[in-house]
C-alpha cells in the first residue's frame, strides 16, 4: 500500500489508530504505567485537564499492549472501554457485550448488576479465556489448541473520564454515590483484585481528573485501589515537550524549525489546556506549510495567527505582507492579537466566517430555505446547547441532533438540516465537534439521534466566540431562576395581582424573555431530576405556559396602574420638569444614539442583503473572476463587521439608554435632594440673614442705646450748663435728637426736663401762668375756642391760653354761696352746689346764662358730674345719697344710696354708668337704669380719692390716698392696673389720648404714659401751690388751675419743646464742645439744621 | 554524570540573577566551568570564553534588559554578541548545548532597542543543540537543563548485523520459519519470535536489531491484531521516517479477515500477499532497499 500522507499533528481530538504512532513525549511515563498495569492488572490515572491521560491510555499503553509489549497471556487484546456518564452500568455492559456474552444487553446488565466476580465469571466462560486445566483444553488436538489461542484474549477494562461518576447528578448526589455506581466501581475493582490472585490476563485502567480525587472516598474500597496503583500524570518538562513538537514531524518525514519548537515552548503557558492548544497549533501550522511540504517554520506561525510579523525575520516579514494581501480582509483581522491561544481563535472564527458559504455549496438546495441569521442561530445555539456551566466553570454538555433542533423550534430547521450545517465544525482538519468525518462515507450522514459532542474543552475555553456564548447562556440560566422564583411566588399565592411583576421586574423579565425566548426543550435541557422525560416534557410546558401568562397578567397590571399614574404623574413632571430637563437631553441622547445603532443595523441588513445577492450573482455567473469573488467576499466582510459594529453600537445605545433613565431617575433624585438641600439652604440662608439682621439689629440697637446714653448724658450735662443759655439748649437739643434718631423715648422725663428748662433758659415766657382768677380754680374745661376755669365764687373765666389772658367771664349767680362747681367738658354747662343744699345746673351758650335748680337734698352735695351726651347730671355729697336729674327739666331721675360719704362721682362709658368713689375706700360702679351697685375696688388704708374715666380703654383711673394710681379695667370686671410708684396723695387726675397727669399732695403734676409703665413720668414741679383742677387741653398740654388763683399751662410734648428751643438756638456746637461733650467717637451733626 | 555549565558574562542589570543562577545549578548537582568574575580587560575576556567552551558542556547566555558593552576590536559587537557567535562555533558539536535564558529582567517594559534587536536576532538564529527560553526563575532553568542534559540509559542487546531482520508472533512462527528457510537460500536473514508472555523487552530489541539490517520484515498470518501495532511501535523507536531500514509489514492473504490490514506511515510498506509469494515479495523489497540505500549514499 502507497503511503499516504498525513499530519502528524490531530489537532484538538485524541489520537486515532494510524495517528498513535506521532503520540511522542510521554515514553517514559508509558513504560511506568505498563509496569504498573502488568503487576497490579489495576492502575488510576489522575492528573490536571488536558493534560492527556486519555492520549496516554489509548495512543500510549493501548498500542504497547496490542504490540505484545505489555507482558500477557495471549496475543489478541480485547478492550472494553466506557464513559460513565449518565448509566454507568449500562455503558460498561454496552463495552463488554459485543465480546463476552451471548446474553442480550439486558439479561447481561442484570448479571453484571450482581457484582464482585459476575464479570471475571463471563471472562471466564468466554472464548477469550482459555482453562489449561479444563477437560477441553487437555483433550484438545494441536489444532484445536491453536484455534482457541486464536480465539483467546487479554481483556482491558478502561473507565475513561471516571470523574463522570461524580459530576452527573444519576451517579453522585450529596455526597454519596448511587448503587448503579457503586456496582460499577465493585466490579471494576473486584475484577482487578481477581485477576491478580488468579494471575488472570484482566487489566482494568481508569482515568480521572485530579480535582475528583477527594470524593472517591464515597467508593468503597476506591481509595485502597488508588493508594494501590495510581499514576498521577506529570506535566510535560521541556524535553518533553520538545519531543511532543519535534517528534512526529520527523516520524512523518517533515521538518520543523528549532527556532519554532523554541518559539512554541515559550509561547506555551502553564495552566490548563497546554498540550491541547499545541497540538491544535501545530496541527495548523503544518496545514499551513502547505501540508508538511515545507519547513514549518515562523511564518507559518504567523500565518495561523500565532506569532506577530514584527517578530519575524525581515525576509519573513516581506513575504508575509505579501501573502496578507491575499486573504480575505476578515482573516487579515483574525491577526491582530497573536498568540499561541489565538491560534484556535483564528482558526475557530474562520470557520464560523465561512461555514455558510460551505453549507451552502455543499447543499445548494437549501440556499434559500436557510438565511445567514438562521445560520447563525443555529450555530450559536448548538454550541450553546454543547456546553454548560459546573460550578462556575464551562464544561461540554452532550447533545441530539433533535434535542438541539427542539431547542432551536423553527419550523424549517429539522435535526437534519442541523446536521448538515455543522458538518464543516466535524471535517478532518477541524475536528472541533465530534462524530468526525473521516474517510468512511457514513461518517458524512447524521440523523436526529446523532450524539454531538465539542471534541476539547479547550475548545470553550479559548474560542472567545463560544465563550460569550456559553456565558450568554449561563446569563440567561440564570435569568430564568430568579424569573421563576417570581412565577412560583406568584403561582403559589393563587395568582394573586399582588404577587405579579412591578413594572422595573416587568420590563427587565420581559425583555430577557423576549431575547432569550425559552421553549420547554431548552427547560428540560437543565432538568436533572430523575423523572421520566414525560413527566419532565409536562413539567416544562406548564412552566413556559405560566411564564408567559405570568407576563401579560403583569402587564396589564401596569397599564392599569399607568392610566391612574398619567394624570398625577403630569403634575409631578410638570413640577419636577424644572430639575429633570438635563436628564431627558440625556436620554434623548441614548435614544438618538439608538436610532442611529438601529439605522445602521438596517443598513447592516441592507448591506447584507446586498452581499448575498451580490455573491448569489457571482455564484450564478460560475465565479467568472477570483478578484470579484474577493470583492463579494471583502464586501460580505464589511457589512458583517458593520452589522456587528451595529450590533455593539445597539447594545451600547441600550445600555446609554438604560444608563439614562437611571441617570434620569438619579436626576430626579438628585434635584429632589437638591431641591430639598435648596430648601434647607434657604432656610439656612432665611435664619442666617434674620440672624444677620438680628446681629445688625443688634448692633444698631446697641449703638443705638449707646446714642441713646449718651443723649442722657448730655441731658444731665445741660442741665449743668444753665449759665450758658445756648449751649444748654445744644446739649438738650442734641440730648433730644440723639434719643429720637435711634429709637429712644423723647418723652423720657430727662430728655423732657432738659429740653423744658433749657427752653426755659432762652424763652422769656416759656410756661404760661393764666392769672386773673378771682378764687382758687376749681374747675376746668375746654370748648372748641377757648379754656373755662371756675372758682368757687362762681365766677366763669374763658381764657385764651396761648395769649395768656382771660377773654372773657361770666358769674353764676345764686342764691346760696357755692359750695362746688363743676364746668362740664365741653364748657357749655356747669353745675354748682350750694351751701342751701340745692345743686345748680348752668347754661352757658354763648354767653348766655340759664340755670336749672334741683332742689331736695338734706345735706351738702360735693361732687357732680355731666352725662357724656350732657343730658343728665349726677351729684352726691355726705348725705351718701346719689341723684340724677335731667338737665333740662330738673326732675330727679334716679336716686341710690351709696351708704357712704360720696366724694367723687363721674360718668363712664354712657349716661347709665357712674363709677362714684366714697368716703369708706370704695369704688363702685352704678347702673342707673337698674339702680344696681357693683363694688370693684374696698379698701381702708388705701383710700380712692378722685378718678377719671378713659374712654378709649372703657377704663377707670384712680388715684389713691397713699399715692398709689389704680387703672380698673371696666371691661374685664374691674381687673385692676397699679401705674408708677408715686408716694404721695393723689388729689387730682386726668386723662387724655395716652397721658395720664395726676397732682399729688406735695404740689407737683406727674404725667405718666400709659401702655409704658417702664418710663419714668415727666415730674413738673416748678409751681408752689396746690393744685386743685387738672386737665389737659387739645394740644395736649397739662392746665392747672391752682390754689393761688393761679391757671398754669405746661407743654408736654417733648417735639413741640424741641421745635421751640430749636428756634431759639442760634448756633450749633464747635467741634471742641462737640468733643467735650458728645464725644470724638461720634460723628459731628449740626445740632439744629437751620 | 554531572553537566559542567559556563554562565556567560553578563552586563551589570544580570549580575544579581546570574549569582542566584550559579547557587542554584550548584545545588541542583551541576558543576560551573567558570565562577568569579571574568577578567576587566578585553583579551582576558575573549581568554575566559573561548576556555569556558573548551570547559564546558553546556552554555548559559542570560539576557537581560540592557545590551551592555562593545568589544572595539570586534567591530564593537555586544560582549554578549561575541559569546553567541564564538558558541555557535560549536553548537554542531553532538553533545554541546546553548540555553539562552531571556531573564525576567528582559520583560518588554525594561527592553532596551538595541537588546530587543539583539533577542530577535538569538530567536532567529536558533539552530540544533541551541534553545531559548524564558523561563521566569533560575530554579525551573535548573530543572530544564538538567533534563535535557539527562542521556537515557539504552541496555544495548547483542545484535549482529543482517540484510533481512524477520519478526513474527509466535502464533505464526512455524509460518514465519518456512518463509526464513526460503529466503536464506538467497539473503541472509535472521527471525525475531515475539512470545508475549516471556518478559524480553522486545521493542528495543528489535529497533537495535532494525538499525542493523537493511530490511525488516514484520510477518503476519493469524496475528494481524499484534502485527499492525508492534510495526507502529517499532516503526517509531527507530526513528519512522527518518530511519534508513525500511519496514515491509507483509501478512497472507489467507485468512481474508487480513484483508486491508495496513499501517500509513513513511518508511513502512504494507501489504498483503498470497502465502506463497511471501518470500519473493521480501527478495523484491530488500532489493528496493538495498536500490535506494545505494543511491543515498
Amino acid at each position: 500500500m502507497e503511503y499516504k500522507k498525513i499530519c502528524p499533528y490531530p489537532g484538538l481530538r485524541p489520537f486515532n489508530d494510524d495517528e498513535s504512532i506521532y503520540f511522542k513525549g510521554r515514553d517514559k511515563n508509558i513504560d511506568s504505567i505498563v509496569d504498573l498495569v502488568e503487576k497490579k492488572k489495576f492502575v488510576m490515572l489522575t492528573g490536571a485537564s488536558g493534560d492527556g491521560k486519555s492520549s496516554l491510555v489509548y495512543a500510549g499503553v493501548l498500542p504497547r499492549a496490542r504490540a505484545g509489549l505489555l507482558k500477557a497471556k495471549y496475543s489478541s487484546w480485547k478492550v472494553a472501554d466506557f464513559r460513565p456518564e449518565r448509566d454507568p452500568l449500562g455503558n460498561l455492559t454496552r463495552a463488554l457485550h459485543s465480546f463476552l456474552n451471548t446474553d442480550n444487553f439486558e439479561t447481561f446488565r442484570k448479571k453484571l448488576s450482581y457484582g464482585f466476580n459476575a464479570l471475571v465469571n463471563t471472562y471466564k466462560k468466554s472464548p477469550l479465556f482459555i482453562d489449561v486445566e479444563g477437560k477441553e483444553w487437555k483433550e484438545a488436538d494441536e489444532p484445536t489448541k491453536k484455534q482457541l489461542r486464536k480465539k483467546a484474549g487479554n481483556l482491558i477494562i478502561i473507565a475513561d473520564q471516571f470523574e463522570e461518576f461524580f459530576t452527573n447528578i444519576e451517579n453522585y448526589h450529596n455526597g454519596s454515590s448511587s448503587v448503579e455506581s457503586q456496582t460499577v466501581v465493585n466490579l471494576l475493582l473486584e475484577t482487578a483484585r481477581i485477576a491478580l490472585a488468579e494471575y488472570l490476563p484482566v487489566y482494568v485502567i481508569l482515568t480521572m481528573r485530579s480535582d475528583y480525587i477527594g470524593q472517591c472516598a464515597s467508593f468503597r474500597g476506591l481509595p485502597e485501589y488508588i493508594g494501590f496503583s495510581e499514576f498521577f500524570v506529570p506535566r510535560l518538562k521541556r524535553h518533553d515537550l520538545v519531543q511532543v513538537i519535534e517528534e512526529p514531524a520527523k516520524l512523518n518525514g517533515d521538518r520543523i524549525s528549532r527556532r519554532l519548537t523554541e518559539h512554541l515552548l515559550n509561547d506555551i503557558t502553564d495552566g490548563y489546556d497546554q498540550l491541547p492548544i499545541l497540538q491544535h497549533a501545530l496541527n495548523q501550522i503544518w496545514q499551513a506549510a502547505d501540508n508538511g511540504k515545507e519547513e514549518m517554520d515562523l511564518i507559518h506561525y504567523a500565518k495561523v495567527g500565532g506569532l506577530d510579523k514584527t517578530r519575524l525575520p525581515d525576509a519573513d516579514k516581506i513575504m508575509f505582507e505579501k501573502w496578507l494581501l491575499g486573504i480575505p480582509p476578515f482573516k487579515v483581522k483574525l491577526f491582530e492579537k497573536p498568540s499561541l491561544e489565538n491560534v484556535l481563535n483564528a482558526h475557530a472564527n474562520e470557520l464560523l466566517e465561512k461555514a455558510y458559504d460551505y453549507f451552502v455549496a455543499k447543499h445548494p438546495e437549501n440556499a434559500n430555505v436557510i438565511t445567514r441569521e438562521d445560520f447563525m442561530l443555529i450555530v450559536k445555539t448548538t454550541y450553546q446547547c454543547l456546553t454548560k456551566i459546573d460550578e462556575s466553570r464551562a464544561v461540554r454538555n452532550r447533545m441530539t441532533l433533535q434535542e438541539i433542533s427542539d431547542i432551536i423550534q423553527r419550523p424549517h430547521i429539522t435535526a437534519r438540516l442541523v446536521g448538515k450545517l455543522l458538518d464543516i465544525f466535524r471535517l478532518q482538519g477541524n475536528t472541533f465537534l465530534k462524530p468526525f468525518i473521516t474517510d468512511k462515507p457514513e461518517s458524512l450522514k447524521t440523523h436526529k439521534h446523532t450524539i454531538l459532542d465539542i471534541t476539547h474543552e479547550s475548545l470553550i475555553r479559548n474560542w472567545s466566540v463560544l465563550k460569550n456564548w456559553a456565558d450568554e447562556e449561563y446569563e440567561n440560566w440564570q435569568q430564568f431562576h430568579d424569573f421563576n422564583k417570581q412565577l412560583q411566588r406568584w403561582i403559589s399565592n393563587e395568582k394573586q395581582k399582588g404577587y405579579l411583576l412591578p413594572i422595573g421586574p416587568l420590563s427587565f423579565f420581559e425583555d430577557w424573555y423576549n431575547s432569550c425566548k425559552p421553549n420547554k426543550y431548552w427547560l428540560k435541557k437543565y432538568d436533572e431530576s430523575e423523572t421520566p422525560e414525560t413527566e419532565k416534557d409536562a413539567k416544562a410546558h406548564k412552566i413556559i405556559e405560566d411564564a408567559s401568562l405570568f407576563l401579560k397578567s403583569s402587564r396589564q397590571a401596569i397599564r392599569r396602574k399607568k392610566n391612574l399614574l398619567v394624570y398625577s404623574t403630569v403634575t409631578v413632571v410638570l413640577i419636577l420638569l424644572s430639575f429633570t430637563v438635563w436628564a431627558f437631553l440625556e436620554r434623548n441622547k441614548a435614544l438618538e444614539q439608538q436610532l442611529i445603532a438601529e439605522q445602521k443595523t438596517q443598513e447592516a441588513v441592507n448591506a447584507t442583503k446586498e452581499a448575498i445577492r451580490s455573491k448569489e450573482e457571482a455564484l450564478k455567473s460560475q465565479r467568472k473572476a477570483i478578484e470579484s469573488e474577493q470583492l463579494a467576499v471583502s464586501a460580505k466582510d464589511t457589512a458583517l463587521k458593520a452589522k456587528e459594529q451595529a450590533m455593539v453600537s445597539q447594545q451600547e445605545a441600550l445600555k446609554q439608554k438604560s444608563r439614562a433613565e437611571a441617570e434620569t431617575r438619579n436626576a430626579q433624585e438628585q434635584s429632589l435632594i437638591a431641591k430639598r438641600e435648596t430648601e434647607k439652604a434657604e432656610q439656612q440662608r432665611a435664619i442666617s440673614e434674620k440672624e444677620k439682621n438680628k446681629a445688625e439689629k443688634a448692633e444698631m440697637k446697641a449703638r443705638q442705646l449707646s446714642l441713646i446714653s449718651v443723649s442722657q448724658n448730655l441731658a444731665l450735662k445741660s442741665a449743668l450748663q444753665n449759665t450758658n443759655p445756648q449751649l444748654q439748649g445744644l446739649l438738650a437739643m442734641q440730648a433730644y435728637r440723639f434719643t429720637k434718631q435711634n429709637g429712644g423715648k423723647v418723652q423720657d422725663p430727662a430728655i423732657y426736663e432738659a429740653l423744658r428748662s433749657a427752653y426755659s433758659s432762652l424763652a422769656s415766657n416759656s410756661n404760661a401762668v393764666l392769672k386773673g382768677s378771682s378764687a382758687e380754680v376749681r374747675t376746668l374745661a375746654e370748648n372748641s375756642t377757648s379754656l373755662a376755669s371756675a372758682g368757687k365764687d362762681g365766677v366763669v373765666n374763658y381764657w385764651n391760653v396761648s395769649k395768656g389772658k382771660s377773654e372773657s367771664s361770666v358769674g353764676l349767680k345764686y342764691s346760696s354761696p357755692n359750695n362746688f362747681i363743676f364746668i362740664s367738658s365741653n364748657g357749655a354747662l356747669a353745675a354748682s352746689g350750694h351751701e342751701n343744699k340745692a345743686v345748680c345746673v348752668w347754661s352757658m351758650n354763648g354767653g348766655k346764662i340759664s340755670f336749672v335748680e334741683m332742689k331736695g337734698r338734706k345735706e351738702l352735695l360735693r361732687t357732680a358730674s355731666f352725662s357724656p351726651d350732657f343730658t343728665t347730671v349726677a351729684a352726691a355729697g355726705k348725705d351718701s345719697m346719689l341723684t340724677i336729674w335731667n338737665v333740662q327739666s330738673g326732675k330727679v331721675i334716679k336716686e341710690i344710696n351709696m351708704k357712704s360719704f360720696v366724694k367723687t362721682i363721674l360718668y363712664t362709658s354712657n349716661e347709665n354708668s357712674l363709677a362714684v368713689i366714697t368716703e369708706n375706700g370704695e369704688v363702685n360702679l352704678i347702673s342707673v337704669s337698674e339702680g344696681s351697685i357693683q363694688n370693684i375696688y374696698s379698701s381702708q388704708t388705701s383710700l380712692p380719692l378722685c378718678g377719671t374715666y378713659i374712654p378709649q380703654k372703657n377704663t377707670l383711673a384712680c388715684g389713691f390716698s397713699d399715692g398709689k394710681i389704680r387703672l380698673f379695667n371696666l371691661s374685664a370686671s374691674g381687673k385692676v392696673n397699679q401705674l408708677g410708684d408715686n408716694i404721695t396723695r393723689v388729689e387730682q387726675i386726668s386723662v387724655k389720648n395716652n397721658m395720664l397727669a395726676v397732682s399729688c399732695s406735695d404740689k407737683t403734676i406727674k404725667i405718666y404714659e400709659l401702655g409704658n409703665t417702664d418710663l419714668k413720668p415727666i415730674h413738673l414741679k416748678d409751681h408752689k401751690t396746690k393744685v386743685r383742677s387738672l386737665i389737659f387741653d387739645k394740644e395736649n398740654k397739662i392746665i392747672a388751675g391752682c390754689e393761688d388763683k393761679t391757671i398754669r399751662v405746661w407743654d408736654t410734648s417733648s417735639d413741640k419743646i424741641a421745635e421751640k428751643l430749636c428756634s431759639l438756638l442760634t448756633r450749633n456746637m464747635t467741634l471742641i464742645e462737640w468733643k467735650q461733650f458728645v464725644g470724638e467717637k461720634i460723628e459731628y451733626e449740626k445740632t439744629c439744621s437751620k | 554524570m554531572h553537566a559542567n555549565i559556563f554562565i556567560a558574562w553578563t552586563p551589570n542589570d544580570c549580575r544579581s540573577l546570574r549569582e542566584d543562577l550559579t547557587q542554584v545549578l550548584k545545588n541542583s548537582g551541576m558543576e560551573i566551568a567558570n565562577e568569579g568574575e571574568f577578567p576587566a580587560d578585553e583579551a582576558g575576556f575573549k581568554l575566559a570564553v573561548e576556555k569556558g567552551i573548551q570547559k564546558a558542556d553546556c552554555f548559559i547566555l542570560p539576557i537581560g534588559g540592557k545590551l551592555g558593552e562593545s568589544l572595539p576590536t570586534e567591530n564593537n559587537v555586544s560582549m554578549s554578541h561575541y559569546q553567541f557567535l564564538k558558541i555557535k562555533q560549536h553548537l554542531a558539536e553532538s553533545n554541546f548545548r546553548l540555553f539562552v535564558w531571556q531573564t525576567p529582567l528582559a520583560a518588554p517594559h525594561l527592553l532596551e532597542p538595541k537588546q530587543l534587536e539583539f533577542i530577535d536576532h538569538l530567536k532567529h538564529s536558533i539552530t540544533s543543540n541551541m534553545a531559548f527560553t524564558n523561563v521566569p526563575s533560575p530554579l525551573k532553568l535548573a530543572d530544564d537543563i538538567r533534563s535535557v542534559m539527562e542521556i537515557p540509559e539504552i541496555t544495548l542487546a547483542e545484535v549482529a548485523g543482517t540484510d533481512i531482520f524477520l519478526i513474527c508472533n509466535e502464533m505464526d512462527d512455524a509460518e514465519a520459519t518456512e518463509v526464513m528457510d526460503m529466503v536464506s537460500d538467497i539473503v541472509p536473514i535472521k527471525k525475531l519470535t515475539v512470545v508475549h508472555d516471556d518478559g524480553l523487552n522486545y521493542d528495543d530489541l528489535s529497533a537495535q536489531q532494525i538499525n542493523s539490517s537493511k530490511l525488516a520484515v514484520i510477518y503476519f498470518r493469524e496475528s494481524a491484531d499484534w502485527a499492525l501495532p508492534f510495526v507502529q511501535q517499532v516503526w517509531k523507536k527507530i526513528g519512522g521516517a527518518a530511519s534508513k531500514t525500511p519496514l515491509l509489514l507483509i501478512g497472507s492473504s489467507d485468512p481474508n479477515s487480513n484483508a486491508g490490514k495496513y499501517v500509513n506511515a513513511p518508511k513502512i510498506i504494507s501489504m498483503i500477499v498470497n502465502a506463497d509469494l511471501i518470500p519473493l515479495e521480501i527478495k523484491v523489497q530488500y532489493d528496493k532497499a538495498v536500490e535506494s540505500a545505494v543511491k543515498k549514499r
